[in-house]
């Protein structure tokens, strides 16, 4: 398939692609977000086809099939301009520039590939926000939630008294919109506090906390401040938005060279400008401007670990697109530069052009070929991404896709931090870090091929059926073997970065989608991926990833303004190989007031049963609306990663207020 | 929490059919109750519950009807000095009813809410280990009841309930209760809002 992408690029350069439906290759179904049961990063997830762990809920690695949990993660965009909620692979809720409960839309998009002129190289998540009224509106919105477990009257009796659980919240989250005719602007401000006290990690995060010498039990809280500032102009044939975000929080980021989270502030500081012009019926224009500070700051910890991290990126990109009903096409460039500091360290600037062209050529109403090339230079090296997919439908009701493609990234990309160690990041020996990592660091080369089917059963009733092969031709692997400590639950052991590991991984995944009228919806989804063969290393690394996902959402609105939502998922068991030093070791609650708690690490997670239900309803006309989530109602003793928290029941409400 | 699955899927495996249909919100409930805690678990062994007051309202909604109240419970220390608290139990829930006689309706339904809790005084351990006055914690509730229509807008009703909070060591409490129903058109600016 690569073959015949180049072919069609290098002869049919002008006649093939689309614009708006193009950058199908890799997508799963686009769909709306039911806003009112979005509570957390890990809801946005579950819409994905992504898997994810998380160390304290509030924050997620997520794990795609092309190159795991370590590997460079998905891109996020919202109205069109790109964001970046996390640092150093871990994504946190708190950071993404909207409230998630104003979320309209959902897309994402796995692999690489090309989406409405954005160029993405491991997955895209796209997300819509709700379409701004006319004139002027305000909201507000209140989020509390906690696990369940309180010791209450228990408190008085000295035998039996427990620690307080954990708390989330309180989440603030405000917002003004003014808009005439097609000029808008808009402003919000998120402000969440979330106490870490989990019972299973609270010896580690209060010790990270502690300085025992000077009686010093620092706050574990997590407690983030992000404002967005956004005006533009919007109509039929003509988009502008200029944006800009800012954020503080204190916090603490999970870093898988320590093995372990480090206490640490952020800072981030975004300004973007987007446009996009109609010329025509079938063509036009887009253009992105973006400037991105992010920094890590010092919070006071017991080691004095200070990441000492400040990035700058300025990201300029512009396309020019046909649409037409046979053929379309999408040719843009792309520049980004960086500029990184690392503990007073200035890195040499990375200046990355790339070049994107997508193709559509429909030759029949039923057969349609798309390609996407992507193809980025750094210094005298350059990286290749380039995929097709056919487009099929033998018969009404059956669609048929195949695509291949074949896909490089840069070391740039795909493992910067190595690269800022080589160039004298003391980031390592600061962390009593002992690294081996290659001097040279090879692309990441990956071949897929997938073949999809969409069936229509019935009127109601949707049959997806898809498979995808994955060929990692040279994969550099991040493998840390994390030594155990009871204090801190793990200290760093030997951190290797793994280079040119190779293998082949299947997917499958059925799917079944009922949908009726305005009042019921379900999907049930079944995923099976495996190793088929591959380096030892590159077998251990997805052990990580369940075998066996099978998920089951039901939607149940009886009435408008009533939503009763049950959400089902199971996950096979899997194994963290990085902490196979803990299995079978103690760990232990931390206060001594209370009768110890004991339990024993295990980098094996069982297979478990999470069923979720949500409800909530409208009240004033729709100005008003409340959501209840009662979460892991089996009171599963589950976890997502070997040292997070364990899951048990809980609940999470919100009162949202618009006029 | 089998108990709490069961009864939060039962309204989702109900038959939609238009034929439950009734105008929402069309008329308001609003009840003055009287309670009594019948029997509990290990908590009453140190803790003496008295009787209680709450207040309900409820109103038809598609299906069934929809509920929210307040129930103020106090239990006095039978040890531990200072750990007496008043406990108010705020709840939003669903029941439905059947019409067993003329005058005579049977409810069941189920509650789900915080049960907030406030003690006499702050514990501290050690001089250093402060546990704040305020606590809460989740709290589901099965109830039934019987209703006796008076009139027009009046009703009588008495009550059962199972009410389990949460905590680390459950609380689990069955409630007898008693109490005048008023009922009553919903006035328009109240409809409204409901709906």
């Amino acid at each position: 398939m690569p073959i015949i992408s180049f072919i069609l690029t290098l002869f049919f350069p002008v006649i093939v692609t689309t614009a708006d439906t193009s950058g199908v290759l890799h997508a799963v179904e686009p769909d709306s977000v039911n806003s009112s049961f979005v509570m957390g990063v890990e809801d946005l997830i579950w819409q994905t086809g992504w898997d994810y762990a998380s160390i304290e809920r509030m924050s997620v690695m997520i794990h795609t099939d092309e190159y795991g949990y370590y590997g460079p993660q998905p891109a996020f965009v919202l109205d069109g301009i790109p964001f970046e909620p996390g640092f150093f692979g871990v994504h946190f809720a708190q950071l993404f520039p909207l409230s998630l409960f104003r979320i309209e839309n959902l897309e994402s998009f796995h692999g690489s590939g090309i989406q409405n002129g954005i160029p993405y190289q491991s997955g895209l998540m796209k997300l819509q926000s709700e379409p701004m009224p006319q004139g002027i509106s305000i909201f507000g919105s209140g989020q509390v939630g906690h696990n369940s477990g309180e010791p209450g009257p228990w408190v008085f009796a000295p035998d039996k008294v427990t620690p307080n659980v954990e708390r989330f919240g309180p989440w603030l989250d405000a917002g003004l919109s003014i808009r005439f005719g097609g000029w808008y602007a808009r402003g919000s401000l998120r402000h969440h506090d979330y106490l870490n006290i989990d019972e299973f990690i609270q010896t580690r995060i209060i010790n990270m906390r502690g300085v025992p010498e000077e009686n010093i039990w620092l706050r574990v809280d997590a407690i983030s401040t992000l404002g967005l500032v956004e005006t533009g102009y919007l109509s039929d044939r003509f988009e502008v938005r200029l944006q800009g975000t800012r954020s503080e929080s204190t916090d603490f980021l999970f870093f898988q060279p320590l093995g372990r989270e480090i206490p640490t502030g952020f800072e981030t500081e975004q300004y973007s400008a987007l446009a996009h012009f109609q010329i025509t019926e079938h063509t036009g224009l887009r253009a992105l401007y973006q400037q991105r500070f992010m920094a890590t700051t010092f919070r006071r910890n017991y080691f004095d670990f200070e990441i000492g991290w400040e990035s700058q990126v300025r990201t300029g990109r512009g396309s020019i697109y046909y649409e037409g009903n046979h053929i379309g096409a999408e040719a843009g460039v792309e520049t980004i530069t960086t500029d990184i500091t690392g503990r007073e360290s200035t890195f040499q600037t990375v200046t990355i052009p790339s070049l994107f062209l997508q193709n559509r050529f429909t030759i029949h109403r039923n057969f349609s070929i798309t390609t996407e090339n992507i193809v980025r230079f750094y210094n005298n090296k350059r990286s290749v991404s380039t995929s097709s997919a056919m487009a099929i439908q033998p018969v009404s009701g059956w669609n048929v896709q195949i695509s291949g493609g074949y896909s490089e990234l840069l070391p740039e990309h795909s493992n910067p931090l190595e690269g800022w160690i080589g160039q004298g990041y003391d980031l390592f020996s600061h962390l009593h870090i002992r690294a081996n990592i290659p001097g040279e660091i090879e692309n990441n080369q990956l071949a897929d091929f997938a073949l999809t089917n969409k069936i229509k059963l019935h009127q109601d009733w949707n049959l997806g059926i898809g498979f995808r092969y994955f060929r990692h031709l040279s994969l550099q692997i991040p493998f840390h073997r994390v030594h155990y400590d009871l204090p801190f639950s793990t200290q760093p052991g030997l951190y290797n970065l793994y280079g040119d590991q190779s293998g082949e991984r299947f997917a499958a995944t059925f799917s079944l989608h009922h949908q009726t009228t305005r009042r019921i919806r379900q999907t049930a989804d079944v995923t099976y991926r495996t190793t088929l063969n591959g380096d030892t290393i590159y077998r251990q690394y997805w052990e990580m990833t369940p075998e066996i996902r099978v998920q089951y959402t039901a939607l149940y609105s009886p009435h408008p303004d009533l939503e009763l939502q049950l959400d089902v998922q199971y996950l096979s068991e899997r194994t963290w190989p990085e902490f196979s030093r803990l299995d079978g070791q103690l760990n232990r609650s931390f206060h001594v007031q209370f009768p110890f708690r004991y339990s024993t690490y295990s980098n094996t997670l069982p297979q478990h049963l999470r069923i979720d239900f949500r409800v909530s309803k409208w009240l004033w006309q729709q100005r008003i609306r409340v959501a209840l989530q009662l979460k892991n109602l089996l009171n599963t003793d589950y976890q997502t990663h070997p040292i997070g928290v364990r899951e048990s029941f809980g609940y999470m409400s919100r009162l949202e207020i618009r006029f | 929490m089998k108990k709490l699955i069961l009864l939060i899927l039962l309204p989702v495996c109900l038959p939609v059919n238009d034929s439950f249909a009734q105008i929402a919100f069309e008329r308001t409930r609003i009840s003055v109750t009287g309670h009594r805690l019948l029997a509990g678990n290990t908590i009453l062994r140190n803790w003496d519950a008295a009787n209680g007051i709450g207040f309900e309202v409820s109103a038809p909604y598609v299906f069934g009807n929809f509920e929210a109240g307040l129930r103020y419970t106090r239990f006095d220390e039978f040890t531990f000095e200072g750990s007496g608290f008043h406990s108010h139990y705020v709840f939003a829930g669903w029941n439905y009813s059947y019409i067993a006689a003329d005058d005579l309706i049977f409810t069941s339904g189920i509650r789900l809410g915080n049960n907030f809790i406030l003690h006499d005084q702050d514990k501290i351990y050690a001089d250093e280990y402060r546990f704040s006055r305020e606590e809460s914690e989740f709290s589901y509730e099965l109830f039934i009841r019987l209703q006796l229509e008076i009139n027009k807008n009046t009703e009588f009703f008495i009550s059962s309930s199972y009410n389990r909070t949460i905590f680390n060591i459950p609380f689990a409490a069955f409630y007898g209760t008693m109490g005048v129903t008023l009922k009553f058109q919903t006035p328009t600016w109240l409809k409204r809002f409901l709906q």
